[in-house]
């Protein structure tokens, strides 16, 4: 049976990750190198990096119950933190941009 | 130059896009078979979105980097590819996630969607969030072909 807190904490805590993977490397060339030297490309190992945080987080996070979820408030958490994903991704490439 | 990968990338993303509209519009008003329609849609729009992830990354990383970034830094729209860009490829990771999120809700949910009203706020917000999102991708990746295009004519 799926388990929505797990379902829901898994995914805000990818996208805070990929948010930070990618500024991260922007504003560090060694540290983008470094991401680059896992699989050969540095978007490739944050998708990599993404993908199998996702399902390490939401077997961690399986364990914990989601009776009594209010399944509307986790909802709403995870589009705040993908709404301001997307604000910060994007206001760091136009600010990297104009500099 | 033009690569059927961005053609395929292109097609399986917004399939998996109209999957998730597909799961908006049967949750408006549901019944028991609205929401295993839904079901189904969903998992479409899971499939199609990975699909879409791992095409679209295929193209970015082996044709991409090497061959078209250059040709937009050097022409009239280097920003096509500083911002639009920069920001689809990384935007894009959250979207696997987010239907698989949706995917799950229906699941679990399924006899709650019909019965109360919280359960399905939940996948009519993700889902709609989706579709939103995936319609930002299609848009950048017109500007991002524009960007080429003009460096092209701009003899880049």
């Amino acid at each position: 049976m799926t388990n929505i807190r797990a379902l829901s904490l898994s995914t805000i805590l990818t996208i805070i990750l990929t948010v930070i993977l990618t500024i991260l490397g922007e504003i560090s060339k060694s540290f983008k190198d470094t991401l680059a030297g896992i699989t050969g490309h540095h978007w490739a190992t944050k998708g990599v990096f993404a993908f199998a945080i996702f399902f390490i987080l939401y077997f961690v996070f399986g364990k914990m119950s989601d009776k009594n979820l209010n399944v509307w408030i986790e909802a709403k958490k995870v589009a705040w933190v993908t709404v301001i994903g997307i604000l910060i991704i994007s206001g760091f490439f136009i600010w990297h941009f104009l500099k | 130059m033009v690569n059927l990968l961005i053609g395929i990338h292109a097609a399986l993303g917004e399939v998996g896009v109209i999957a998730f509209l597909w799961v908006f519009v049967e949750l408006l008003n549901p019944n028991l078979k609205r929401v295993k329609r839904a079901k189904q849609a969903a998992f479409i729009g899971v499939l199609f979105l990975f699909l879409s992830w791992l095409v679209g990354g295929y193209y970015y990383v082996n044709f991409y980097g090497a061959s078209v970034k250059p040709i937009i830094k050097e022409g009239p729209m280097p920003w096509a590819h500083d911002i639009f860009m920069e920001v689809k490829e990384h935007v894009f990771l959250f979207l696997p996630f987010l239907s698989l999120m949706a995917l799950g809700l229906i699941k679990k949910y399924e006899k709650d969607i019909i019965k109360g009203w919280d359960a399905r706020k939940a996948v009519l917000l993700i889902s709609l969030l989706i579709v939103l999102i995936g319609m930002m991708m299609a848009g950048m990746g017109y500007i991002i072909s524009s960007g080429a295009r003009a460096a092209l004519e701009a003899g880049a």
